[in-house]
């Protein structure tokens, strides 16, 4: 269960700078994950450094992590370039305090009162100052991202030339199962397992047994198909009971009287055996 | 006709025409949705949004029935398409008087008759003795010279007959007028009444007379005078029934002469019925010259003789006809929306009633053709005749002794006889309200023609105001002024003729001489036509120089613009005198680089404002010079709203200099980008993506010199920054490039010699090519991308001596005192953006926020940005009118809502779809079709299609709408389709949000009238930045921020009178070092709150130079919520009925804003009590 208790804000001595509210939060449990960690939930301008002055009166503060949500697991996140991941837009975020024994943890849970975030000897920039010296961060040195960038690439060269190498060796060679890899380098390339490649063969193979399938066929079929269209609305050109259909009467477009007039399948007789892949279909009454 | 949608029956019975615009467009709708394809949306119906009416089987496949059959028919040969049918008879049910009032009208006509005959009579006395008239009542009518010789007395009417529109059936609502002539006793008339006035004098008497027995009468509500179509020489009376039928109907009672009284040989253009020694007071020169002829004078006597054999003509043609008859209330709403058909010389609808009766005796109309083919061949016929030089007569016999057409063309501009061949129905119209209504039927066959819009809506549903239809618009006033200019233009035989109205003799006289002055810049030049005013029976006539003001539009010729130079004949050929008179002291001679001496006139102006604003020196000067009105009576209309996009410190431009100078300079530099050596890969393009470079930033940007010591600096990155203890510096916003890689074109021999790390990303750039496993790594390709701009600042650098600074992302490149932001992109990149890869293996396609983003940025935008470059090259005012509209909507504080491109679109959409107006040629008219379009178009069931280059087709436009309508519960509120972003509507994908949008809507509809008001005030606008300041009411918290630190603090609307020094010097000189980019405190505030706060409130901000940030809680996050760790933003848990509940603590929200924003905000004040929870 999780409680919560506000603690408002109190202005520092007279004169000095304003203290800033911290709201915090505190686990019934205690320990999180590994028992050394704490969770206080943060309001935008607060600092990983003045978090752990906070806390250094209930015990020495390990490390302080502030994510966007909260977050029950111990995540190992890679370290981040400051070159290619923009820092966000500082907004709430939840910081977890991990102490260096669990006491620290237990002690902060009974912290009393509110805690003042900007005093007058460590000062938390926000406004101006803050802006001014984000973007005095933000003017990078352009070798340390060449260097960057360099050890980046050398990296992934290096892994890219290992597993075409593993590739190639492999190649052709059968696994403890019996099965061969087939890549497209291979000599015989083979399609790419793409969703686009799949929907064209799907396709293509729909085709080929919607072509095979005969419909018309019997005359119990050609019957049935007749029955059917008799039932169907009339073609469209007599249907204007709509207000907006007044427009010139449209094309006429067959009669509904027979099928004679529509387009037909193709008709083919069935070849004996299995034809294809599938065979053709047809009707069980064939053999009866 | 088949059932129609029940929403649309049930909204047709309203009477307003606003209505029934509505309502109109509800069926138009609906109709076209059903034409295109049966099909049902998914989702819950949204409110508001057109539905197809759901039919059960049966109804939906009943048999038609014979008349369906029938009418199906008769659709196909008389109408367009069926929908235009259906619009058509819904406009004219509308507009048709219903019997239930026609019979309350007839009921009233008998009443007035039986009154008007029973009046009783006078004794005999002198014209000039009017002691008899009772006191309530004055004689309606200027007696000017007042001794006339006759006598006069009343007698009961001989006749009253019902004439006019009325009896016709075709008159239109609103304003139900029936005309009646009253036509008085012969004994009343005398021998050489027809001369000096005495007729109409009498004809005054005659109604003073009726006016003060009628008023007596309970029957009436009021009783007025007014003028016959505007001429003040004859006044008629009108009736009004008293009670609730006030506002039912307008009776007009004219007097007229017993048939047959006036001679009508005395009565030709040419003849004289005023004579000077009357009127003027003294005797014509002795030299024997004749007297002038009187043609205005003697038409409106005409008039007044054969008003009932005009109306029999028009019933003996339209007759039975419907056709016809619809047609000719088509006709008059189409006037009407055009504001034609109003005032003295008015094209009204007895003119096109006569007209279309013109057309059937042509055999051009036949009797069985619907209203809308009326319509079509009447616009057909104006649209290519032309009245002022090949007039047209209904008269049939070829008698001799009739006058031939150009003795007519003489007297007239504009030549139309009726029947009897004497009367020249256009006597009164004037060759630019012909101009204009050809014009107008040139613009409306066009539409009609071209298929591709809604016509009908355009063509009779949208009202054409003229401050909305010309470009420039003047005032004269005061109007007393033309009496003395009437005097300079030596123009008494005119005031002879009109009876002594100054306005129409000026305006006679002034028009063709500005046409001629304003020449080639003009492409119509229109007049506003003094309105029929309306007085009380016991009050004077309204003076001349009452009636309104004058005002004159011009509609600009774009190309004519530019030219400052009056090019006149060579100096000593005979027309040079002609061209120094005309001009006067502004003729000079100037001698031409061919060598040639010629006179000619040239007008100060430096910038596209000023050109465009030459019309207005040339009308003042020309109006001073010839007809000797001062400048202080002209109040011109063309350039007030420049104020607004110019620069603070330029007031002699509107930017659109700095824009071009911006260009230029990005054109070197992409120049530089191409010539570039020592690439590993050779740019395949480079495209501008920054509003500059499409002409549509608000400020364009200048040239930054910084002064070095308002700066830190930073040594060996060479860049400057900000300091603490100064006011923030200016603010320059890099423009950004785009500059996509093309495959490798590579020079092989030099690339062997690259350092490693070129060598490396060329590497890794051909195996992006080259295969099928690698692109899927999107990091790879960013890090590339780095190197790539790494070494681009570098060449930049070494080659060309531009200071640059590298990120990851984009190059800075400081030329010129202009930054350009450098992105390199890879055309495949958003491709592989797009890969996803499914546990088993398979490749799918799937759009990914970042890789939609990555392609709006990379692909889109730079598409767009030469597309509306290419706009502005073809529409010069395109500039002024999206800068103006974007700097409206971020003057309301909107401009976060709604993106650049956005507003851009909407803009050209004013230039490539201007129906039923043309392309705007100046920002003021642009911005109020703008307002005009966003306050009126319905985006809830209609894409805007900017059809940019014309790329899309009819057929292709009818698939967009109705994938539209299929697909209209995914797409945003506010979609655009452009040719190149046909569904997604990509730049309203993020906003504006329904209620932003609705917001922009009032703030629209609110804006225009009172704008345009204040255009239309002769007296001057006032203020015209009033419809720029927005509401700050509504907001529930305001911040108010420190001026020091808003770096666009002089750009505001109401522009300070002091503001901070923002580090700039003011002479140029070398800057080496990069400057601050991009720091704005308020914009890094914003973003800052919106982070922490967008999810309990919204923030409103003018980004340029606002002091305010208005702040509106979110409804729904007060809604108290359950406890919850995710859920704790900005709340505080209260205990509600034994629950723990999270509401906003506003409290320490408000104090949060003044922390976040320390020293920028001045002060946060809580301003409504909405927020307690």
């Amino acid at each position: 269960m999780e409680t919560r208790a506000r603690s408002r804000r109190r202005t520092a001595t007279p004169g000095g700078p304003r203290g800033f509210r911290l709201a915090r939060w505190r686990r019934a449990g205690g320990s999180v994950g590994r028992g050394t960690r704490s969770r206080g939930f943060r309001a935008p301008q607060v600092t990983q450094e003045c978090l752990s002055r906070l806390f250094s009166p209930c015990g020495a503060v390990q490390s302080v992590e502030l994510q966007e949500k909260p977050d029950l697991g111990d995540s190992p996140k890679e370290p981040k370039s400051k070159f290619f991941d923009p820092t966000p837009v500082p907004g709430f975020q939840v910081a977890y305090v991990v102490f260096q024994k669990p006491a620290g943890v237990s002690a902060a849970i009974v912290l009393k009162g509110p805690l003042v975030v900007s005093t007058e000897s460590h000062p938390v920039k926000s406004g101006i100052h803050k802006w001014i010296s984000n973007y005095v961060d933000s003017v990078l040195d352009p070798e340390t991202l060449r260097v960057e960038v360099d050890t980046f690439m050398e990296a992934y060269d290096k892994r890219i030339a290992e597993e075409e190498a593993k590739a190639k060796e492999e190649e052709g060679v059968p696994d403890e199962e019996g099965w061969v890899k087939v890549t497209r380098r291979g000599r015989r390339p083979v399609l790419p397992r793409t969703e686009a490649a799949s929907l064209r063969v799907l396709e293509k193979e729909r085709q080929k047994r919607a072509r095979k399938e005969l419909l018309n066929f019997y005359a119990w079929q050609h019957r049935e198909t007749k029955m059917e269209r008799k039932g169907a609305p009339p073609a469209p050109g007599l249907q204007p009971h709509f207000p907006w259909r007044l427009g010139p009467v449209h094309e006429a477009q067959g009669c509904c009287c027979c099928c004679r007039c529509q387009p037909q399948p193709e008709r083919r007789a069935p070849r004996g055996g299995p034809g294809g892949v599938l065979g053709h279909r047809l009707p069980d009454r064939l053999w009866s | 006709m088949g059932p129609a949608p029940a929403g649309a029956q049930d909204r047709g019975g309203a009477g307003e025409p606003e209505v029934m615009e509505l309502a109109l467009e509800g069926t138009g709708k609906e109709g076209k949705k059903e034409s295109s394809k049966k099909h049902t949306l998914s989702g819950s119906p949204v409110e508001g949004l057109l539905q197809p009416v759901k039919l059960s089987q049966a109804e939906l496949y009943k048999e038609p029935t014979n008349e369906e059959l029938n009418r199906l028919r008769e659709t196909e040969s008389l109408f367009h398409s069926s929908l235009l049918r259906l619009q058509v008879e819904e406009l004219l049910k509308e507009v048709r008087l219903p019997e239930k009032k026609k019979e309350r009208i007839d009921a009233f006509l008998r009443e007035v008759n039986q009154r008007v005959l029973r009046v009783p009579s006078t004794p005999k006395r002198e014209l000039t003795d009017q002691t008899w008239l009772p006191a309530g009542v004055r004689v309606p009518l200027h007696q000017v010279p007042y001794t006339v010789k006759g006598c006069f007395c009343f007698l009961p009417p001989s006749q009253v007959t019902v004439v006019g529109s009325y009896l016709l059936g075709t008159c239109v609502r609103p304003d139900i007028n029936v005309d009646m002539a009253v036509t008085m006793p012969r004994e009343i008339l005398q021998d050489k009444d027809g001369l000096n006035q005495r007729y109409f004098r009498k004809r005054a008497l005659y109604l003073a007379h009726l006016a003060h027995h009628l008023s007596q009468d309970p029957l009436f509500g009021s009783v007025h005078f007014s003028y016959t179509n505007g001429c003040h020489l004859k006044p008629s009376l009108l009736l009004r029934p008293r009670g609730k039928d006030e506002r039912l109907v307008t009776v007009r009672l004219h007097p007229c002469p017993p048939p047959d009284f006036f001679r009508p040989c005395r009565l030709l253009p040419s003849k004289n019925n005023v004579r000077s020694a009357w009127y003027r007071g003294q005797s014509p020169p002795g030299d024997g010259s004749p007297e002038p002829p009187t043609p205005h004078y003697n038409t409106w006597v005409l008039q007044d003789m054969t008003l009932e054999s005009h109306v029999q003509l028009l019933s003996t043609v339209l007759g039975s006809a419907f056709g016809l008859k619809d047609g000719v209330a088509l006709l008059k709403v189409w006037l009407r929306q055009r504001e034609l058909d109003k005032g003295l010389g008015g094209f009204s609808g007895f003119l096109v009633s006569m007209l279309v009766a013109f057309l059937v005796s042509t055999r051009k109309i036949h009797t069985t053709m619907s209203g809308y083919q009326v319509l079509r061949s009447a616009l057909q016929f104006l649209a290519t005749t032309d009245l002022t030089v090949n007039g047209i007569s209904l008269c049939l016999s070829s008698d001799p002794s009739l006058p031939a057409l150009a003795d007519f063309h003489q007297a007239f501009p504009v030549v139309f006889l009726d029947s009897s061949g004497y009367l020249n129905l256009c006597a009164d119209v004037t060759a630019s309200t012909y101009h204009q209504v050809q014009h107008e039927a040139r613009l409306s066959m066009a539409l009609l023609d071209s298929r591709t819009d809604d016509g009908f809506q355009l063509l009779l549903m949208t009202p054409k105001p003229m401050i909305r239809a010309f470009d420039h618009v003047l005032h004269l006033h005061p109007l007393s002024r033309l009496q003395a200019a009437c005097h300079r233009l030596k123009l008494w035989p005119e005031l002879q003729d009109l009876g002594g109205d100054y306005v129409s003799a000026a305006l006679g006289a002034l028009t063709p001489l500005l046409e001629q002055g304003l020449g080639s810049r003009l492409h119509l030049l229109a007049h506003s036509r003094p309105p029929v005013s309306e007085w009380d029976i016991s009050q004077d006539p309204p003076k001349h120089r009452d009636s309104g003001t004058l005002t004159l539009g011009l509609l600009l010729r774009p190309e004519g613009l530019t030219s400052v130079l009056e090019l006149g004949p060579e100096a000593n050929q005979p027309e040079a005198a002609d061209f120094r008179q005309f001009w006067g002291s502004r003729s000079e001679l100037r001698r031409f680089q061919d060598g040639a001496i010629r006179e000619a006139v040239v007008w100060e102006a430096a910038s596209m404002a000023q050109k465009r604003l030459i019309p207005h020196q040339v009308v003042t000067h020309l109006l001073a010079l010839h007809a000797n009105i001062p400048d202080t009576c002209v109040h011109y209309v063309g350039g007030l709203l420049d104020a607004l996009i110019q620069s603070p410190k330029e007031t002699s431009s509107t930017g659109e200099e700095a824009l071009a100078a911006a260009v230029r300079c990005y054109d070197d530099l992409s120049r530089l980008l191409w010539g570039l050596e020592g690439l590993p890969l050779t740019v395949s393009a480079v495209q501008g993506a920054h509003p500059v470079l499409r002409y549509t930033e608000v400020f364009p940007p200048t040239p930054v010199r910084p002064a070095y010591s308002f700066y830190e600096h930073l040594r060996d990155r060479a860049s400057l920054l900000p300091r603490p203890d100064k006011p923030c510096p200016a603010y320059v916003e890099p423009m950004t490039g785009e500059e996509p890689l093309r495959k490798d074109e590579r020079n092989p021999s030099h690339s062997m010699s690259q350092s490693r790390d070129l060598l490396l990303f060329f590497l890794v750039v051909c195996h992006l090519e080259g295969s099928g496993q690698w692109p899927q790594d999107a990091e790879a390709i960013r890090r590339v991308r780095a190197a790539f701009q790494l070494r681009l600042a570098e060449l930049l650098m070494q080659q060309h001596g531009l200071r640059c600074r590298a990120t990851a992302t984009h190059t800075d490149v400081l030329k010129d005192g202009f930054v350009f932001r450098i992105r390199v992109a890879y055309q495949r990149e958003p491709q592989i953006l797009r890969e996803m890869r499914s546990p088993e293996g398979m490749i799918s396609l799937r759009d990914t926020p970042a890789s939609i983003h990555l392609e709006r940025d990379t692909r889109h935008l730079p598409l767009l940005t030469s597309a509306l470059h290419g706009l502005q090259q073809q529409h010069p005012a395109f500039s002024g009118v999206a800068r103006l509209a974007k700097r409206w909507v971020r003057a309301q504080l909107l401009g976060e809502g709604l993106s650049d491109e956005s507003l851009d679109l909407v803009v050209a959409a004013l230039f490539l779809h201007p129906e039923p107006f043309t392309p705007p040629s100046s920002p003021q008219v642009g911005f109020l079709r703008f307002l005009f379009l966003i306050s009126t178009f319905d985006w809830r069931n209609n894409p805007l299609i900017v059809n940019l280059n014309n790329e899309l087709t009819v057929e292709e436009q009818a698939e967009i709408r109705s994938g539209f309508l299929a697909a209209r519960t995914q797409l945003p509120v506010m979609v655009i389709v452009t040719p190149q972003d046909r569904k997604n509507s990509v730049w309203t994908q993020d906003g504006p949000s329904p209620q932003i949008l609705q917001q922009l809507v009032v703030l629209a509809a609110e804006a225009l009238p009172v704008l345009e008001k204040q255009l239309m005030d002769p007296q001057g606008p006032g203020d015209i930045r009033t419809v720029f300041r927005p509401p700050l009411d509504m907001y529930d918290v305001l911040i108010r921020l420190s001026p020091r630190h808003i770096p666009r603090h002089r750009q505001a609307v109401d522009s300070p009178a002091a503001s901070f020094c923002r580090g700039l010097l003011s002479e140029p000189g070398p800057c080496s070092l990069m400057p601050v980019l991009g720091y704005d405190p308020p914009q890094l505030y914003l973003a800052q709150l919106r982070e922490a706060f967008g999810d309990l409130a919204l923030f409103f901000y003018d980004q340029h130079g606002g002091e305010v940030i208005g702040v509106l809680w979110k409804p729904t996050s007060f809604q108290p919520q359950p406890f919850k760790a995710s859920n704790t933003k900005g709340r505080m848990v209260m205990s509600r009925g034994g629950e723990l509940v999270m509401v906003p603590n506003v409290e320490a929200i408000l104090e949060d804003f003044a922390i976040l924003g320390e020293g920028l905000v001045q002060a946060v004040e809580a301003r409504s009590e909405r927020w307690t929870v």
